[in-house]
């Protein structure tokens, strides 16, 4: 009885890993190794002739991108943004346009607290890790 | 022993209910094509001819999205096309069975004063979402009390970023010669109130048609105001239309409680899509559209299910069910029977409150223990009070409230400072 229980159990657990995988980002890679993760679930990514518009309306972020820099694109729960940005807690934000991840702006001269950032200069976004 | 194999068993349906993503991809020719996230793999873009690699196959693509699963959920909105109904019907999807959206209704009709109370005398947390009501868009213009055609009430409810829903008690006058005055007084949504036969509002010449296509044109031209402001909106009209209808032991009273539904499932059925269908006329494509399903407060035991009288999948986005004093569990088990009698829309609490025989008695259920209990409700609704005796004016207490919107509920109650779509 047991051993019935504990193989309906994993062929159950079997079926639950098969079916369900949850990422939290896709991202982005381009021709200069740079890679971009961003927020998987409400992501929308669009095509024109010459550029690709990725933005999460649930979370502020945006990226515009050249296609002829355009590598590939994966799914994963790990943030692979190159190129993010560390400070320290308690500094003040000066000149960037700085975001929360709800896509508010940071006013100039606050302090910022732990978390992530996205930082604007025109069409770019980077990513800032407050520690 | 026994704890250790619930925890396993625990776990093993949390991992059945953890949802996976959906890609949408829409090439440049209109073909949509929806992939499962996990089969994408390493997406490589080709960029000699245009076309991304995904899972194997080479795609043009014009626009790619990625959603929540939800494999059984509709993606798309019956009638939503403007870019704010679908994003706002996708925010719904991409919630559903993760967090619930809160919502209050209005004091009556056209304001959001009740979640003004919510948020300044209880909680500091305004509620997700405001619910209106077209209950007095049948009295004359110039009336002095109120005037619909100012959506100022609404604009400033989204400005916040507040989501929009909207109802509408459609109120008849009480025979064709009565004269509705400008306090609202003459009219009713009771059937053993009124002439108004709803079978003759489907029948042109007759007055109750007249009246029927007068008033949706009232209501549609609040309706296309707010889609020119690039406001959309869940929309329930002509709920809970079997009332009592569905009983299983028949008697005298075992009746529809408003006009819409009194001549049965059939007109019923006919009266939604011609409302349907006239609004598409009229070029209303901002709502999302939301069917009450009855059975009298979800007693089973004594209501037959209304399946009849569901309009049908290409009429409506989300079932509501309207509960009054029902446990968490109680919750649950409307919820799961709901589910499965409508797998592919999302399901949501239209109404909740205290019993309103006795509004000291039974409560509405904590909606976090209903949720924990398995009532992954889309949204909830309370029920405006004005003789409630609390600070919300609500049919639910004040530390029903605080419990809901706290800050450690915020992974399940949306408010309306997480919204965003």
């Amino acid at each position: 009885m047991r051993k019935a229980l504990l193989l309906i159990m994993i062929v159950l657990f079997g079926m639950a890993t098969a079916h369900a995988e949850e990422y939290t980002y896709l991202t982005i890679v381009e021709q200069d190794g740079t890679k971009t993760s961003m927020t998987a679930v409400g992501l929308s990514l669009s095509f024109n002739s010459e550029s690709l518009t990725v933005s999460n309306a649930y979370t502020g972020e945006s990226k515009v991108i050249a296609l002829n820099s355009l590598v590939s694109m994966n799914f994963s729960n790990a943030d692979e943004t190159t190129g993010i940005e560390t400070m320290d807690n308690g500094q003040w934000i000066m000149d960037n346009d700085v975001y929360d991840l709800q896509g508010q702006q940071v006013p100039k001269g606050r302090r910022l607290v732990k978390g992530i950032y996205i930082i604007r200069k025109g069409n770019e976004n980077r990513k800032l890790l407050v520690r | 022993m026994k704890k250790r194999k619930l925890t396993l068993l625990s776990a093993i349906a949390m991992a059945f209910t953890m949802m996976a993503q959906t890609i949408t991809v829409t090439q440049a020719d209109g073909t949509v094509t929806q992939i499962n996230a996990s089969d994408a793999g390493n997406m490589i873009w080709t960029e000699t001819d245009g076309t991304l690699n995904i899972g194997g196959q080479a795609y043009k693509v014009a626009q790619l999205d990625v959603d929540t699963e939800n494999a059984n959920i509709a993606t798309g909105s019956v009638a939503g096309t403007t870019d704010a109904a679908k994003r706002l019907y996708r925010y719904f999807r991409n919630n559903y069975g993760k967090r619930i959206i809160s919502s209050v209704m209005a004091d009556v009709a056209w304001n959001h004063s009740l979640a003004e109370k919510i948020k300044k005398n209880i909680t500091g947390k305004w509620p997700a979402m405001n619910c209106y009501d077209f209950i007095h868009i049948c009295v004359p213009d110039g009336n002095g009390w109120i005037d619909y055609s100012d959506i100022t009430p609404v604009t400033e409810w989204v400005d916040k970023g507040g989501i929009v829903q909207l109802m509408w008690h459609f109120n008849v006058p009480l025979s064709e010669t009565t004269t509705i005055e400008t306090n609202g007084s003459g009219v009713t949504c009771s059937p053993d109130k009124t002439t108004f036969k709803a079978s003759n509002a489907l029948v042109d010449g007759t007055w109750e048609n007249r009246y029927f296509y007068a008033q949706m044109d009232r209501v549609i031209a609040v309706i296309l105001k707010l889609q020119e402001a690039g406001i959309a909106a869940t929309w329930r009209p002509f709920h809970e239309a079997a009332g009592n209808a569905t009983a299983k032991q028949q008697a005298n009273w075992t009746k529809a409680w408003f006009w819409w539904g009194y001549d049965g499932a059939e007109t019923y059925k006919k009266l939604w899509i011609t409302m349907f269908d006239y609004f598409k006329q009229k070029g209303v494509n901002n709502l999302i559209w939301i069917w009450t399903t009855q059975n009298y407060n979800g007693n089973s035991a004594n209501y037959n299910q209304d399946t009849d009288w569901y309009p049908g999948d290409a009429y409506c986005d989300m079932i509501a069910r309207d509960l009054y004093g029902y446990n968490a569990a109680q919750n649950a088990q409307e919820f799961s029977e709901i589910q499965a009698a409508y797998p592919n829309k999302m399901v949501v609490l239209g109404e909740c409150g205290w019993d309103s025989s006795n509004k000291t008695g039974k409560p509405q259920g904590d909606i976090v223990e209903c949720w924990n209990a398995g009532a992954k409700w889309g949204h909830f609704m309370v029920w405006y009070d004005g003789n409630a005796g609390n600070k919300s004016n609500t049919m639910v207490s004040d530390a029903w409230w605080t419990s809901a919107m706290k800050k450690e509920n915020t992974g399940i109650v949306i408010n309306r400072g997480l919204v965003k779509y």
